[in-house]
């Protein structure tokens, strides 16, 4: 009991060491004001506005970037249910031998370094031609990375979709659509959303593939903060573009942590 | 039914069914692979002419610089993974079980999970700066006399500490799953025929849990192995990762570029491959 | 184990009383069983004596020695769990060698053991084992070793048929401990008495001594009873009703109309309304259908004083 008090606390503390002060200090330097810069003879910074982000959010560059990274999301999402349904109603409903290996391939995406799949899937499209444009190219590739975790989540909600349910509906005379909308639909509903949005977040925060495709005319808000982390490094403006980064996918995260729990939950939980 | 007649059918149905997903992975990523080892073999050139050879293989292996990018991030790659693992897994145990207060330490554990990895760079880059939190208060306390340049240290102990500090969480949602799925009465069993908390640990956590801990050492492994933006941020600027060494070389020879590649997927195959045997070789003799 | 002790065991979650004040023993070779309905605090109080629980207050004893502070893995106690608790990542022979090997039996004494019970199992492998088989298995090992043994279950059958002593429990209280006939034929409580086959129970209004025995009012009626009642009910089993054939007299004899019948084999069960209360009967026959009046008496004895419960 008091073995665990004490490892509580000295977590707790190590928690706020390895989150709160992180953040505060990105909070804090994105508040410093322009006029007066904040020197390290203070502990705060001396003037504080949101001038920062007035002048961030003002940029045009970061206005391309953000809707870059937004409209590239959900294409990509959509892009990826499309190519997921058939095989994941396949590896969830159809037994067949080899499927154990058919649910393990699927997860190759995952296991090529992103900088090798980036720099010779750009290799790849260039010698096919598909480079005209950067958006659709960009798309198509967070599309394809991103497979695995979407034939996931589906394959397992395909399985769970009762047929003693399908069947039911048919003996009470629903027509396939009817069939669909009471049986299937309720199953792969939290599924489908939870796969869309784990996408999402995803190819918000891809940064190889963006970087190595996109470069250098096409730029998402990682390519845009990884810029402004080198060349152009400015403190304060790359703590209002990580907080700008960070923060809406925490959200969505917790959203999507969530539907996953609904939608399966072996995968929340990290098992299998 | 109606298909039975015909027992082609079914197939093809399969396989158009699997063409979609599936299909589309193994031929993309097939083709990565493939024109990465075509490419570092001369063929595939974007600029010129296809030549067979194996000059830039030859060039690269004779080169320092790639030698010690090979050597580098081998060293990156376990470390992080064994560090990362050594920590997640006695939190996985200690959670394993809820109490008050469970949720909230697994959930501040777990946040990094959250957080971009050059959003995570650049908090990290930001305490340790030169005028940094890190270094005002070593200052203050009077430990150091002066401000010391901690930002891209030699021995890429940032690169390391951002590693852990991104994988653990990973490791320990692994971990947790397995180490949760072992009920309380297999433990108590354990326990009540006279294993004590080493014991349990050896001879039931650990097998039981071995595949969650050679999936995340794998994982971690390859995500270290490769990585490009904590070392291209934070890490020492007299030593190349091969992913940010790959990402240097294209600029000049796609070639050169793809040896590294093929090395970068050769490492992580070998490496998993010997996670694989040692954690094998532990079910079969160290554990029974 | 040896001989078990509890004294005064207590166990507290929060605010939640799980087991108050137990205090009993166990004598070397003997088999008890610890009854009652889930929730009752049983499986609670056999984790405290394998060690898994700290009682809140109390002290166990095995064998004369005070273990209360001793952790599961150094007593010397053998839990076999209702999940069984196989380790799955262990073959029969491992699973059966784990604990051998814990408790440091050199390696050529286990394989003798391990063989020996292997060749057992083989044995048994080929007599498809039914659940009662299995408890009279059971009972068997623990009598040819003299084994202490501590059952814990929901089930009376299982209880009345294994146990030397059976406790029945009642939210966290010991509320009887006696062996089986015993419990059957003098509950102490309306809810052993319950819990123990089927009773009537009725509370005790009023009562007069008589030459023998005495008179209780009840709002069934009055009755005849052998003995005396000190708490605050009496009990009666359906099954003991006689039947009166029609203008007998008797002692105890009451009136009653069916309201339901139902035929399940051996017997009848019947609900019947007696002075506008509804009582069970249990008869091996029963000619009337639901809604005649049938006439039964209860023996001097088949009327059980009750004692207040937890």
């Amino acid at each position: 009991m008091t073995l665990n008090r004490a490892l509580f606390v000295a977590l707790l503390l190590i928690g706020t060491l390895w989150l709160a002060l992180p953040f505060g200090m990105a909070i804090l330097w994105s508040l410093v004001d322009a006029s007066t810069p904040w020197t390290p003879d203070h502990i705060l910074p001396p003037a504080i506005s949101l001038d920062r982000w007035r002048n961030m959010l003002g940029n045009p560059v970061l206005q391309v970037a953000l809707l870059n990274s937004y409209l590239l999301a959900p294409t990509a999402a959509l892009m990826t249910l499309t190519l997921t349904l058939p095989t994941a109603y396949a590896l969830g409903r159809i037994p067949f031998r080899g499927r154990e290996i058919a649910r393990m391939l699927t997860l190759l995406p995952l296991v090529v370094p992103g900088f090798v799949t980036a720099i010779f899937l750009t290799a790849l499209l260039h010698r096919i031609g598909f480079t005209g444009s950067r958006f659709w190219a960009v798309a198509f590739s967070h599309a394809l990375l991103f497979l695995p975790y979407a034939i996931r989540i589906l394959s397992v909600s395909f399985e769970q979709v009762r047929q003693d349910h399908i069947d039911a509906a048919r003996d009470l005379g629903a027509s396939p659509l009817a069939r669909f909308r009471v049986a299937w639909l309720p199953a792969l509903k939290p599924g489908l959303l939870a796969a869309f949005l784990i996408v999402f977040i995803q190819s918000i925060e891809e940064f190889a593939i963006a970087f190595i495709l996109g470069s250098p005319d096409f730029t998402t808000i990682p390519t845009l903060l990884y810029a402004r982390l080198g060349q152009d490094f400015v403190r304060p403006d790359a703590a209002v573009l990580s907080l700008i980064l960070v923060l809406p996918n925490v959200i969505l995260m917790l959203i999507l942590e969530q539907l996953l729990r609904s939608a399966n939950p072996s995968l929340s939980s990290g098992k299998g | 039914m109606s298909t039975r007649a015909h027992p082609v059918w079914p197939k093809l149905r399969l396989l158009a069914l699997l063409a979609s997903g599936l299909g589309v992975i193994l031929v993309l990523i097939g083709a990565v692979a493939w024109i990465a080892l075509a490419q570092s073999f001369g063929l595939h050139n974007p600029m010129g002419e296809d030549r067979l050879t194996l000059d830039h293989w030859e060039k690269m292996l004779d080169r320092r610089l790639y030698l010690r990018a090979v050597g580098y991030s081998l060293w990156l790659g376990f470390a992080a993974a064994l560090i990362s693992v050594a920590l997640a897994y006695p939190l996985a145990i200690w959670l394993r079980r809820p109490f008050r207060g469970s949720a909230l330490v697994s959930a501040v554990l777990q946040a990094p999970l959250l957080v971009h990895g050059l959003v995570a760079a650049f908090l990290f880059v930001n305490i340790i700066a030169y005028h940094g939190l890190v270094n005002q208060l070593m200052v203050a306390l009077g430990v150091w006399a002066e401000p010391r340049q901690l930002q891209n240290d030699r021995n890429a102990w940032g690169v390391l500490i951002l590693q852990v500090w991104k994988n653990l969480p990973f490791a320990l949602l692994v971990l947790s799953g397995s180490v949760r799925a072992i009920g309380d009465d297999i433990l108590d069993a354990a326990r009540d025929l006279g294993a004590g908390a080493f014991a349990r640990f050896r001879r039931v956590i650990l097998p039981l849990s071995l595949s969650a801990l050679q999936a995340a050492l794998t994982i971690v492994f390859i995500g270290a192995l490769a990585d490009y933006s904590f070392q291209v941020i934070a890490g020492p600027t007299n030593a190349q990762s091969l992913a940010q060494l790959m990402v240097f070389s294209r600029a000049r020879s796609w070639h050169e570029a793809a040896v590294v590649g093929v090395t970068l997927m050769v490492l992580s195959l070998l490496g998993a491959a010997l996670i694989a045997v040692l954690s094998r070789a532990l079910r079969l003799r160290g554990v029974l | 184990m040896s001989g078990l002790v509890a004294q005064h065991i207590r166990m507290e979650f929060g605010t939640h009383t799980a087991v108050s004040d137990a205090h009993f023993s166990v004598a070397e070779g003997e088999f008890v069983t610890l009854l009652g309905p889930s929730g009752c605090g049983k499986t609670t109080l056999l984790k405290i004596i394998a060690g898994f629980l700290a009682p809140s207050a109390g002290r166990i004893l095995m064998g004369g020695v005070d273990v209360t502070d001793v952790p599961p893995e150094a007593r010397d106690t053998a839990m076999c769990f209702q999940s069984y608790a196989l380790f799955p990542h262990l073959d029969v022979r491992a699973n059966l060698e784990f604990g051998l090997r814990q408790k440091r039996v050199a390696h050529a004494e286990r394989s003798r053991r391990l063989d020996s019970v292997i060749a057992q199992l083989e044995l048994g492998a080929h007599l498809a084992k039914l659940r009662d088989q299995v408890r009279i298995e059971i009972r068997r090992i623990q009598r040819t070793h003299g084994l202490t043994a501590l059952y814990v279950t929901h089930d009376q059958a299982e209880a009345l048929s294994m146990s030397d002593r059976i406790f029945v429990m009642n939210r966290g209280v010991i509320e009887q401990e006696a062996a089986p006939e015993v419990l059957y034929h003098q509950p102490r409580t309306a809810f052993v008495a319950d819990f123990i086959g089927a009773a009537n129970i009725l509370p005790v209004l009023d009562q007069q001594p008589l030459a023998e025995g005495s008179l209780v009012r009840t709002p069934m009626g009055a009755l005849t009873m052998a003995g005396t009642v000190t708490g605050p009910a009496i009990a009666w089993r359906p099954e003991r009703a006689r039947i009166l054939p029609p203008g007998a007299r008797a002692v105890n004899a009451f009136e009653a109309r069916i309201t339901d019948r139902a035929f399940v084999g051996d017997h009848i069960d019947l609900q019947v309304e007696i002075n506008g209360l509804i009582q069970r009967l249990r008869l091996p026959h029963c000619p009337q259908a639901v809604g005649e009046v049938l006439r039964f008496a209860l023996d001097l004895e088949d009327i059980l004083p009750l004692e207040q419960g937890a």
